[in-house]
């Protein structure tokens, strides 16, 4: 420093728009400043470009610290592992050009950093592209803003073979610009119509702004989903044309509806009328061979045909579904009734009739009175169960007694015929097999003589 | 022109003659030099400091008097500040400072120093006085 002085200290009359000293102080002040702050510019103008020597990685960084900070921001500490990174330094550049070459696998990242300390992950134009990362898996070159930042890296965050060689090249000049800030499209006459941006997933609202477009002359046909109602304004303005190729395999034709129609016409002119008619008028049918049962309802009238000529000589084997019975036998279900006309006149002829003995049914009994006494209290058991049904009961009694012969079980005796004293012979009476047969004394009880039954099914 | 014509003069010095600078911790006045016969003075004052901060000035007399010849005080006169350029500064720094007086028509001048901050700095003070054309 130096400074000088002068006495006396002259007040120059400078001539009108001369220089003068308090001038010349005032710009000499202002030149030092202006010098001050371009003497970095200084600097730039002169090295626009810078090209440290290529730096390689080898290694995967095992060395650094990362911890997440806002908003999935996150910051790397630490020095990396020798061999992990390529770290460039630097001051007063906007731009870093990177080139990674060589042969490597393993994953590179695109870091920087305004203090030297802490790292930021720093995203890459790739050269030609329009991608924009910071993580990589093979080569690549691109540019990257690094404006007020002191350092720019690539470092090696997973395992990594081979060498990657990076290099870099710093330059005052800016790269891509990035527009940090949402977009607003809005409109130049009323600002607060925006244009609104949504998911396709997400349906518009009657009051989301809308962009006037004009569809290109030159665009693609546009395919169109969904209904579309078309309205025809006039009788002739709305015209279908179709032509055969526009048309699905088998589709209807014109030329196939002629040849339908004309079969219809032929098919109407031979279908009859609804209703009876003659044969000549009718549609003949066949009955199929496996045609099910048609019910008949109704009268039906059959014919025999020319009368007396041909009696019908059906064998009739069922009446009601009963099988007739036919010829010498047993009466039974089958059997017809016959009834004897009233003028039948008397028949010459000897009748002969077999009346045909009766068959034993069961076992005769005979009870001694002077053993087993009847009295008029109670039955006394003469046939526990019959085995066979009976239809004829022969009766001797020599008791004197008027007896009672009942069926029935013990206590539900059912009295059948009064026994005269003597007996009653032969009578019919029917008692089916395994009913009980009992006698009670109505006059007296008899405990004299005896009682003898035969009996006939 | 003779040498008797000029006054080169290192002000402030120890009692062996060897140069002593002033201290800037304290105001003082440098010794008087009699510019009565001289037409150019100028002084230079080298400042040594780091910390020390204060202003200097240019004091003149007429009434300042010495006998001759043996330059013994015979009125310490009354002293009054020039005008400077500027006004001359320590400003913690080292520096030297040039101050010249063009034909002063006064008997008597001196530097004074005013400290600010005093510090730990020095000044030295030299004066060429000369008559012009030498």
């Amino acid at each position: 420093m130096s400074q000088s002085y002068i006495w006396p200290a002259q007040v120059a009359v400078a001539p009108i728009g001369g220089a003068t000293a308090a001038n010349q102080v005032l710009e000499i002040a202002d030149l030092d400043a202006i010098k001050a702050s371009t003497a970095s510019i200084d600097t730039k103008t002169r090295t626009l470009d810078v090209t440290p020597a290529t730096q390689n990685i080898t290694v995967q960084d095992t060395g650094s610290t990362t911890t997440p900070v806002a908003n999935g921001q996150n910051y790397v500490t630490g020095t990396p592992t020798a061999g992990s990174a390529a770290t460039f330094n630097f001051t007063n550049y906007a731009t870093v050009k990177v080139q990674v070459t060589g042969t490597w696998t393993g994953t590179l990242i695109s870091e920087k950093t305004i203090d030297g300390i802490t790292w930021l992950t720093q995203g890459i134009h790739q050269s030609g592209t329009p991608i924009i990362v910071a993580s990589f898996t093979a080569n690549f070159s691109g540019g990257a803003g690094v404006a007020a930042c002191t350092g720019y890296r690539i470092r090696a965050t997973g395992a990594m073979t081979g060498t990657a060689n990076v290099k870099v090249v710093e330059s005052a000049s800016l790269n891509t610009v990035y527009i940090g800030n949402a977009v607003t499209v809005t409109d130049g006459a009323n600002t607060s119509n925006k244009l609104t941006i949504k998911p396709a997933s997400t349906a518009p609202l009657a009051t989301d702004p809308s962009v006037v477009v004009a569809i290109s002359p030159n665009s693609p046909t546009l395919p169109v989903s969904g209904s579309v109602t078309v309205t025809q304004a006039t009788g002739t303005n709305l015209h279908t044309v179709v032509d055969s190729s526009a048309l699905p395999t088998g589709a209807a034709t014109s030329a196939l509806q002629t040849s339908g129609n004309a079969s219809l016409t032929t098919i109407a002119a031979n279908t009859p009328a609804v209703g009876q008619a003659l044969m000549a008028a009718s549609t003949p049918v066949v009955i199929a061979s496996n045609q099910s049962a048609v019910p008949v309802s109704g009268t039906v009238t059959s014919n025999q045909g020319t009368a007396n000529a041909t009696p019908w000589n059906e064998n009739i084997s069922q009446i009601g579904g009963t099988p007739v019975l036919a010829g010498n036998g047993l009466t039974g279900a089958g059997s017809l009734r016959v009834t004897i006309a009233s003028d039948t006149a008397s028949n010459s002829n000897a009748f002969l009739i077999k009346q045909g003995g009766k068959a034993s049914a069961n076992a005769p009994v005979r009870n001694d009175y002077t053993s087993v006494s009847v009295s008029t209290a109670a039955y006394t058991t003469l046939v526990a169960s019959l085995t066979s049904a009976v239809t004829e009961l022969e009766i001797f009694d020599s008791s004197g007694q008027t007896l009672v012969l009942a069926t029935g079980a013990a206590a539900s005796e059912v009295n059948q015929v009064i026994v005269f004293p003597g007996g009653n012979g032969r009578i019919p009476l029917a008692i089916a097999a395994g009913v009980r047969v009992s006698i009670k004394a109505l006059s007296a009880t008899a405990n004299v003589g005896e009682i003898d039954l035969n009996f006939y099914g | 022109m003779s040498a008797k014509n000029s006054t080169l003069k290192t002000l402030f010095t120890s009692a062996t003659g060897a140069p002593a600078p002033k201290s800037l911790a304290t105001a003082w006045t440098s010794p008087v030099t009699v510019i009565r016969n001289l037409d150019d003075v100028s002084y230079q004052i080298n400042v040594t400091t780091s910390n020390s901060t204060g202003t200097f000035a240019v004091e003149v007399s007429n009434d300042y008097k010495e006998s001759s010849p043996t330059d013994s005080l015979v009125a310490s006169g009354t002293w009054s500040a020039l005008n400077l350029s500027g006004t001359p500064t320590v400003a913690a720094a080292n520096d030297v400072i040039n101050i010249t007086l063009t034909s002063p028509p006064f008997n008597a001048v001196r530097v004074s120093y005013t400290p600010t901050v005093p510090g730990t700095g020095t000044a030295q003070v030299t004066i060429l006085a000369r008559r012009a054309g030498s």
